[in-house]
């Protein structure tokens, strides 16, 4: 089942000096199996609506259809929150800022092990996303949490919401801060993730060139509202669009709009660096024939 | 001799113990007055260790290094050489003091004793470098991180330092933020002549310096000017990347056109495209 | 989101703002113990009329005086009706009785008085932090305990503390409200009756707000060092706090009201016309 928000409104300190209209009729359908990107700048208010897809936020107006759990302000309090966040998956900013527990197996634990299951299950289950995510089970499963480098306490703390076998998985910048190996291989693993176990992706990023190349679709958050959702290579071929709300292109869209100017043709709505190649190769040799 | 000397230099965390990690080893480095630096390495190749050692922060076990001259085991001269190299860090929330932005800044001058008049000169200056004195009263905790990052930044320049050090302080931004950061510290390069030491992982910002030292498991391994980004393999093998225009250009390259080497930037890769078109027909 | 750091400061121009707030300290505290030396309901009337004057010359509105007032209601009407219920006189007669307890006229004057009191303590201060921000509060105790490092007392270090919690409470709470919604994603439940359960349920949180902490304090003491920070020692101040011609001005309407108050209650100079005020 999809994802599906109908008229969603939210308002941060209601009746106060801070009133803040952070979500401002929200429609929108997330179909299975869809990789789907979110951007905008800070404050355009993506958390806030990632916020509400697992009810961290109290649904003030509209509905949220997650799965086959629907939210709504009458049902906000007698929701199945554990079967809800156990659906969708939410990878934050920074997750490796939530590690708390002394094993790295006992910290991926913490999610099957507030769902009640079993001993059993949760142990296969940490033992599996500890897998999944690219780490040695035996050879880490003991260490502490706050251990390890960089990019596995990163790779731990998705094994940790992976555990909980989401439907839908969502994450909040999963590479702000990395370095380029670090952000290759946490890119590496949310396609692995895609193919193996979840294949439906919510991805909100600040990075053009990550988001271009892997996004079925992109929604375009600005001061609340949802601009458009747009497949990658029409989204970015929208440059007035680009301009107004001040959001840069995408490198490769970048050089190919420049290459255009300058008289070397290579089509529009080009967003990755094989398309790129590509379609410079064809313009330049096909001069030559 | 250079503004910033590193003369063999080595570094152990934790040293004697268990726990040893050697973060630098053996380094020798010159950094020349007026000169923008940049110092790519991936996370954990001792990148944010040289920015400590480079202004006192971390003393070496083994080798030496100046700052302008004076040692920095010269213990009765540290503030000296604090005052000459300054660093700003990664994250902007965890490098100010003060709840308003001008007493944020003016906590450098103040800790060096300045005349208030003076100190107040030089916070308003140090914001007008960085285009911060329209929050001047303000708080830092409703800013954007570029601008928190721009303030880190005037905190620093209130100390009219010669060099300042940039530990990663645009890794945690957003492109918008990055860019901002970028174009301050390009700015007081150019007007202020203040010497940059950039340390990134970004290879775009790196690839905006005169000259560039990359370095991986402590040693440096390859430095120069902007031709180093034609070494593609080598910095692949150590987990960077090039700049996007140069992978594109090799890409071109090995499918048969005839590019010049050394494409870095944008720019580089449409004029040498362009060559190219006008000699194929 | 309320900037917490901030207090609850009232932002606006005025003679009040500007005053030293090392003087507004001292007359703060001068205030509350004047406070406690009044007894007549004309007395409370004067110190009310100052405190008006005082609120309208800093221009707040009363009715966010009044807002601040509101934490205090419930004390105050505890006090109140326990004073009430509970007050005795065996010289006086009832006016009024009521299953087991009675009224009397001096207990309805004395719970009056003791209201007046309380109202009138919460004022001061309230006033004083409406008017001042934290950082130049902490500022002022530090110049005026000043003194006290000379035996020793590490009072710069004190209000380098102060001054850095308040700035880091701003960032530290959103922190943790980061790291709540992250452990909810993964299933806490933070709801539990059970006090034991309750209390377990803390420590996914606390151990990474803990680690964060020790993280940004190792962080801030690296840009602190790198910004020549030494101690007290040789550090000036850009805002030196001077003593203005309304400092004065203000140190003398606060002398004179002082001065009034306790004249309506000795009455040192054995006055007619004060006899007469008080005993209204």
């Amino acid at each position: 089942m999809p994802v599906v928000i109908e008229n969603l409104n939210f308002t941060y300190s209601k009746k106060s000096a801070y009133e803040n209209h952070a979500l401002k009729d929200i429609n929108l359908r997330i179909e299975d199996g869809e990789f789907f990107g979110i951007i905008g700048h800070t404050g355009s208010g993506k958390t806030t609506l990632i916020g509400h897809l697992n009810a961290l936020l109290r649904i003030q107006a509209g509905s949220i259809t997650v799965d086959d759990i629907v939210i709504t302000p009458k049902n906000k309090k007698k929701l199945d929150f554990k079967k809800l966040r156990a659906t969708l998956g939410m990878v934050f900013q920074y997750p490796e800022h939530q590690l708390f527990d002394e094993t790295v197996e006992r910290d991926v634990s913490y999610g099957p092990k507030n769902l009640k299951l079993s001993k059993e299950e949760v142990a296969a289950r940490a033992k599996e996303a500890i897998e999944m995510v690219g780490l040695n089970y035996e050879e880490i499963k003991n260490r502490s949490p706050f251990d390890l480098s960089g990019g596995q306490k990163r790779r731990a703390a998705i094994a940790g919401v992976l555990a909980m076998h989401p439907k839908i998985l969502v994450l909040d910048e999963p590479t702000a801060g990395l370095d380029p190996r670090g952000k290759k291989e946490i890119l590496e693993l949310i396609s692995s993730i895609r193919t193996k176990i979840c294949p439906t992706v919510i991805m909100i990023s600040h990075n053009m060139d990550e988001i271009a190349a892997l996004a079925d679709r992109i929604a375009v958050m600005h001061e609340g509202k949802l601009v458009c959702v747009k497949k990658p290579c029409e989204l970015f071929s929208e440059t007035r669009l680009l301009d107004r709300l001040n959001i840069k292109m995408p490198q490769v869209t970048e050089i190919a709009l420049r290459l255009a100017k300058a008289g070397i043709s290579v089509g529009k709505g080009i967003v990755r660096e094989d398309e790129l190649t590509a379609a410079i190769l064809s313009a330049v040799k096909g001069g030559i024939s | 001799m250079g503004i910033i000397t590193f003369n063999n230099v080595s570094y152990t965390y934790n040293a004697g113990t268990e726990d040893a990690v050697s973060a630098v080893k053996g380094v020798s480095f010159e950094i020349n007055e007026g000169e923008f630096v940049a110092l790519a390495g991936h996370n954990g190749s001792g990148k944010s260790t040289l920015a400590k050692l480079a202004n006192g922060l971390l003393l070496p076990r083994k080798g030496r290094v100046t700052v302008d001259g004076i040692d920095t085991f010269d213990k009765k001269r540290i503030f000296d050489v604090r005052r000459t190299a300054g660093v700003v860090f990664q994250n902007p929330d965890n490098q100010m003091v003060a709840s308003i932005i001008e007493d944020d800044v003016a906590f450098g001058p103040e800790n060096i004793g300045l005349a208030p008049r003076e100190i107040r000169a030089r916070v308003d200056w140090a914001l007008d470098a960085v285009g911060m004195r329209a929050y001047a009263k303000a708080t830092p905790f409703r800013l954007s991180g570029g601008q928190k990052q721009r303030v880190a930044i005037a905190g620093v320049l209130a100390l009219k330092p010669r060099v300042m050090i940039l530990d990663e302080s645009t890794a945690m931004l957003d492109p918008i933020g990055r860019e901002e950061v970028m174009t301050v510290i390009k700015k007081l390069n150019r007007d202020e002549n203040v010497t940059i030491v950039l340390i990134t992982h970004f290879m775009e910002e790196a690839a905006q310096a005169d000259r560039i030292i990359v370095l991986n498991d402590g040693k440096i391994a390859l430095s120069g000017g902007r031709e180093i980004f034609s070494r593609a393999d080598e910095l692949a093998a150590i987990g960077l990347d090039v700049p996007l225009p140069s992978r594109i250009a090799r890409r071109l390259q090995e499918n048969g056109l005839e590019l010049p080497d050394g494409i870095v930037t944008q720019d580089d890769l449409i004029n040498a495209l362009e060559v190219c078109a006008k000699k194929c027909p | 989101m309320r900037d917490i750091s901030f207090g609850q400061y009232y932002a606006a121009e005025s003679v009040v703002h500007r005053l030293d707030p090392r003087l507004k300290l001292i007359l703060t505290i001068a205030y509350m113990v004047l406070v406690f030396f009044i007894q007549t309901f004309f007395g409370f009337g004067i110190l009310f009329v100052f405190v008006l004057a005082v609120t309208f010359s800093a221009r707040i509105p009363p009715l966010r005086l009044l807002r601040s007032l509101r934490t205090i209601l419930i004390l105050l009407l505890f006090t109140i009706s326990i004073t009430l219920l509970f007050y005795h006189n065996s010289a006086e007669t009832p006016i009024a009785e009521w299953w087991i307890f009675s009224f009397y006229r001096s207990g309805f004057i004395n719970s009056g008085l003791l209201a007046c009191r309380l109202v009138l303590l919460i004022i001061g201060p309230t006033l004083l932090t409406l008017t001042t921000t934290p950082v130049s509060l902490t500022d002022a105790i530090e110049s005026l305990l000043k003194p006290l490092s000379w035996i020793k007392i590490p009072v710069h270090a004190f209000a380098m503390i102060m001054s850095i919690a308040l700035r880091l409470i701003p960032t530290l709470s959103e922190e943790t409200h980061k790291i709540i919604a992250a452990q909810k994603a993964r299933g806490a439940n933070f709801d539990s009756r059970n006090p034991f359960k309750r209390a377990k349920a803390l420590i996914p949180i606390l151990i990474p707000l803990f680690v964060s902490s020790f993280r940004r304090a190792d962080e801030l003491a690296y840009a602190m060092d790198s910004r020549c920070y030494k101690g007290a020692k040789g550090r000036t101040r850009m805002k030196v706090m001077r003593f203005a011609w309304r400092d004065l001005f203000a140190f003398l309407v606060f002398g004179a009201l002082f001065f009034g108050i306790l004249l309506l209650r000795y009455n040192w100079w054995n006055w007619d016309w004060v006899r007469l005020i008080t005993q209204w």
